[in-house]
């Protein structure tokens, strides 16, 4: 039988990129946000949603592109990851979200092998729609917290 | 709500009569309107046969009603108990409590060390 | 309540028993020995053994009735309280606690309890009477005589419980008629009997229609669980009395019951008779018996010593000191009662939560009504956040709880390591009245064991070197705590032969943590001892681990949000200490600004507050003059590296802001030291909000917090802002120093 998951898609500077639908939580306007001291770019700060502190994530510094440029239609992705040792509630930047869609498992392709721009274990696929591509990523590995608590170590250092 | 009716006898008896639901809803009013400044007679008369509802509020009224008469020293003849006060009754193991008019004469004195 | 529930509640007061029985085994260790001790001793373990009968846990009333038999005939000075003795009770302690930790399957499963319990039975022999041997040889239990089935099972082999049920006056009003309950029974089996008892109606004039008076005492033939008749009763437990006791239930259980129900004794016996739950026989040989044994057991405390001193001056005769001691402990027992209660841990941290939105939230209505101009309305508000600071400080008090609970456990933890080690230690405990936060208590556990391990074990010398070096045979060890400005500061300290600083640099070179042209301070180099994976034991011990519970520890303590010092001196001893804020959900800060971003300095690292314009500065140095001191200060915004767009607002304008100006002068350990800021907001109680696993390594930073706009401020965590600024001052000289080698070439 075929597997079918749905994913958020949403839009940064003009690429698409998809995240399995379970791990995100809400989508909010982007309405400000309060810069932590002496963090790396791809942390873009802390924001208040409703009464819990939240950290937001620049995706595109994350994958290695340039900043995001804020908007007027810029949102914030929040996103709730549930791994063996913690429970993280994160949120990610972008430019636009658009819809929720389903991809049934044999549609999804494996990231290729190299020229992709983005580290490979960040992609859990590559899928099409209406001849446009997708790139499905894994939020478990692209916002690891752990991972990301060592990149601002390093930075720190 | 439950009707009820107290008559003074000539024969020195006080006959009550409770009819329709006995419950929760109603036994604080009929208390505090019809017994709790009743005056008895040597003799109580309770014809329980017309009430249709019962349930604890209402079990525990008669049973207070009953202290009622002891404290007044008085006795008590139940002179028909009806199929609600019945089946209570038998759940509930009260017989010796709510017995018919057939066995006052056996059970009227064994009745008055329960209340002990 | 499922039966686990139930059985939760025996597990918990079994160990509160146990650890009753382990503080005065560990008085009696020491050489203390008096009526008291042994009753209470005799009593936790009757009690655990009646508790264990009810559950029908055998194989606890099986040992523990033998245990208890011992602690009678000591108590009844038929045997001598020696040495021996109390080592061998001691085990038979710890025994008790890994059977009440098992059901009795896994008991007859486990070969290995099988054998510590044989082998601890025999071990009593030469102290238990004369029957107890016997039983225990024939393999009997020594209980089956006191306690036979209830004679009167049904023939139809079913199962007979037998219900008590004492429900809250209030249940008729509620909504809930016990005719309903009878009714469910009624679906799980036959009720063969029921006693409704009227023996709690007032009298006429004080009747309440609506109030529940009826008890019922029912004994039920079913085949139905334990659960599922509790269950009947699920919507109306609190606030009622409701036993239920299971076929197996023995006549001590009825005893019991009969003891605990509000009714006299001997009407409640002949009601449990007219059940059939009892016979009459039976009630007659066991009431006798527990009269006779109430009449020995508790001896008033205080009350009694009081008797006898006011006897002994002859002030009051003693009859009537007799008399009134009876009357007093009568009324006694019955207060201390009240004085405690036991709070589900999640409903306090639930509250604690609440309160901490409450605290928000009245800020956002102080900063609204202070817009307001409505003095009225600001008048109300002030009062109304006082109430807030009450209720807060009202709430958080709830989590704290001594420190002495956890100390008091090492007692045991120092005995048997010292016992295992071959050495002599004794333990001194300062400030068991210092509270912490519940929470901490949890967490400080395993720190603090390894740590006290460590300093047993690695610190202190055998008895032989001690003797060598002249000291006292007997190692000290001492645990300390107190509170120090917003913090609580634990203290393990021993004498014994110092951190070996020429070793630990040895191995911490072997293992690449340092160069071996490495220059450190003595500081940094006693804590390379937190470096994971190391470990400078000769013998690695199974006590403190493979080194790998140093790093552990620091881990731990830094996660309460905490640090750990040590002290080390050779050949003289070592002091570690551990500096823990005293709450992590709530604190009194002040609220300061630079730069557009809006930080939270805890209050109780504030001295004062100048205006920086007022004084000089010496300039390059970052110093002012303070009343004839010079003090040090940092600039916020350059340690932070704040720049004036911190506020990205949608519209992506730069918010412009005062250069700094206000100077807040806060102490860390015994230094002083200022921090310039932009502008000072004033004081603010806030709750703390961690910023979550991936700010960890930030240091100068511990939490954020929202102010009453919604907007979100640092907390500052000053020793790490302090370190952070002298580490940035090295670096830059360093750097400074290497530009200007560069410069030279």
């Amino acid at each position: 039988m075929e597997k079918s998951s749905q994913f958020l898609t949403f839009t940064i500077a003009d690429e698409h990129f998809g995240m399995d639908l379970h791990q995100t939580r809400e989508i909010i306007e982007y309405a400000g946000i309060t810069q932590v001291p002496l963090m790396p770019q791809f942390i873009s700060g802390v924001i208040n949603l409703r009464g819990e502190v939240v950290p937001v994530i620049d995706l595109s510094v994350r994958l290695g592109r340039q900043p995001i440029t804020i908007h007027k239609r810029t949102c914030v992705i929040v996103i709730e990851l549930h791994t063996s040792d913690q429970h993280c509630v994160l949120g990610l930047l972008a430019d636009a979200v658009n819809e929720v869609i389903d991809i049934s498992s044999s549609n999804i392709e494996d990231a290729p092998a190299f020229g992709a721009k983005i580290r490979a274990e960040f992609i859990q696929g590559i899928a099409k729609k209406d001849d446009e591509f997708i790139v499905l990523l894994d939020a478990e590995k692209t916002l690891s917290p752990r991972e990301l608590a060592h990149l601002v170590e390093a930075e720190l250092q | 709500m439950a009707e009820i009716k107290i008559t003074q006898k000539r024969n020195n008896s006080t006959e009550i009569v409770i009819s329709g639901e006995l419950t929760i809803y109603c036994v604080m009013e009929v208390f505090q309107q019809h017994f709790q400044q009743i005056n008895l007679k040597e003799l109580t008369l309770f014809k329980l046969g017309n009430i249709s509802e019962i349930d604890t509020a209402g079990v525990q009224l008669l049973i207070m009603l009953m202290k009622l008469v002891k404290e007044q020293n008085s006795s008590y003849q139940i002179a028909s108990l009806g199929e609600a006060l019945a089946d209570y009754s038998n759940l509930f193991q009260l017989n010796r409590y709510f017995i018919d008019f057939e066995e006052i004469s056996v059970s009227t004195s064994a009745k008055e060390e329960e209340l002990q | 309540m499922s039966l686990d529930a139930v059985l939760q509640t025996f597990y918990v007061e079994a160990q509160e028993h146990l650890e009753s029985m382990e503080n005065v085994l560990l008085k009696m260790d020491e050489g203390e020995c008096n009526d008291e001790m042994l009753n209470d001793i005799f009593r936790s373990a009757h009690t655990i053994k009646g508790s264990a009968g009810i559950f029908g846990l055998d194989h606890i009333v099986n040992f523990t009735h033998v245990v208890e038999n011992v602690l009678d005939r000591a108590r009844d000075k038929k045997i001598a309280v020696e040495k021996d003795l109390v080592d061998v009770i001691f085990k038979c302690r710890d025994h008790i606690q890994s059977l009440v930790s098992v059901n009795l399957e896994e008991f007859t499963a486990q070969a290995d309890l099988q054998k510590i319990d044989k082998d601890l039975l025999e071990a009593l022999t030469p102290w238990a009477s004369e029957e107890s041997n016997q039983a225990v040889k024939q393999n009997t239990s020594p209980t089956e005589n006191l306690s036979e089935h209830k004679p009167t099972d049904d023939e139809d082999n079913g199962k007979l419980w037998h219900i008590s049920l004492r429900l809250s006056g209030d249940c008729l009003r509620n909504g809930m008629d016990p005719l309903s309950f009878i009714k469910f029974l009624t679906s799980l089996g036959e009720i063969k009997h029921i006693e409704t008892i009227v023996d709690n109606f007032p009298s006429s004039a004080d009747f309440d229609a609506e109030t529940l008076y009826f008890a019922y005492e029912i004994s039920l033939l079913s085949d139905a669980s334990l659960e599922e008749i509790e269950n009947t009763f699920m919507f109306v437990q609190d606030d009622s009395d409701i036993t239920i006791l299971p076929p197996s239930a023995k006549i001590d259980d009825y005893l019991s019951l009969i003891d605990k129900l509000p009714e006299e004794n001997q009407r409640l016996g002949d009601i449990l008779v007219s059940c059939g739950s009892l016979t009459k026989h039976s009630l007659e040989q066991a009431l006798i018996s527990q009269n006779k044994e109430s009449a020995e057991a508790e001896k008033p405390t205080d009350t009694h010593k009081l008797g006898q001193l006011l006897t002994e001056q002859q002030k009051v005769p003693e009859a009537v000191v007799n008399a009134a001691l009876s009357k007093q402990q009568q009324s006694k027992s019955q207060a201390t009662e009240g004085k405690q209660i036991r709070i589900d841990s999640n409903r306090l941290d639930n509250l604690i939560n609440l309160i901490g939105e409450l605290v928000i939230n009245q800020q956002r209505i102080d900063l609204l009504s202070k817009g307001s101009k409505n003095p009225p309305l600001v008048e109300a508000v002030d009062d109304f956040e006082n109430f807030t600071n009450q209720i807060r400080d009202a709430a958080l008090s709830l989590r704290m709880v001594p420190i002495g609970g956890t100390f008091q456990r090492f007692k045991r933890l120092v005995r048997d390591t010292a016992q295992e080690l071959g050495k002599e230690v004794e333990l001194t405990i300062e400030g068991a009245d210092t509270e912490l936060d519940r929470l901490m208590v949890e967490k400080l556990g395993d720190p603090l064991t390894h740590i006290v391990r460590n300093a047993m074990d690695h610190g202190l010398e055998s008895i032989e070197k001690r003797q060598a070096v002249g000291k006292n045979i007997k190692g000290q060890l001492k645990l300390s705590a107190y509170h120090e400005a917003s913090h609580i500061v634990i203290a393990i300290s021993d004498d014994g032969n110092g951190i070996d600083k020429e070793r630990v640099r040895a191995k911490a070179i072997e293992k690449g943590i340092i160069n071996s042209d490495s220059q450190l301070t003595d500081n940094e180099l006693f804590h390379l001892i937190f470096h994971p994976g190391f470990s400078t034991a000769a013998a690695v011990t199974n006590l403190s681990g493979r080194g790998v519970g140093m790093d552990v520890v620091k881990r731990n303590v830094e996660a309460l949000q905490g640090s750990i010092d040590i002290n080390s001196q050779a050949g003289v001893g070592s002091e570690f200490k551990i500096r823990l804020p005293l709450t992590l959900a709530i604190i009194d800060g002040f609220h300061v600004e630079a730069k557009g971003t809006h930080f939270i300095i805890p209050q109780a690292t504030i001295i004062e507050c100048i205006d920086l314009a007022n004084h000089q500065d010496i300039k390059a140095r970052h110093c002012i003059n303070l009343r004839g001191d010079m003090i040090p200060y940092l600039s916020m915004s350059e340690i932070f590296n704040l720049t004036p767009c911190q506020q990205h607002s949608i519209e992506n304008k730069v918010i412009e802001h005062e250069d700094k100006r206000e100077l807040v002068i806060v102490q860390f350990g015994s230094d002083v030291a200022g921090i310039a800021v932009d502008s000072l907001h004033g004081e603010i109680q806030t709750v703390v909000k961690p910023l979550g696993p991936i700010f960890k390594a930030l240091k100068g930073i511990g939490g954020s917090s929202l102010l009453g706009n919604g907007e979100i401020a640092f907390i500052l965590d000053v020793p790490q802002l302090i370190e952070l600024a002298v580490g940035n001052e090295i670096a830059n000289k360093v750097s400074a120093a290497e530009d200007i080698s560069n410069q030279d070439k």
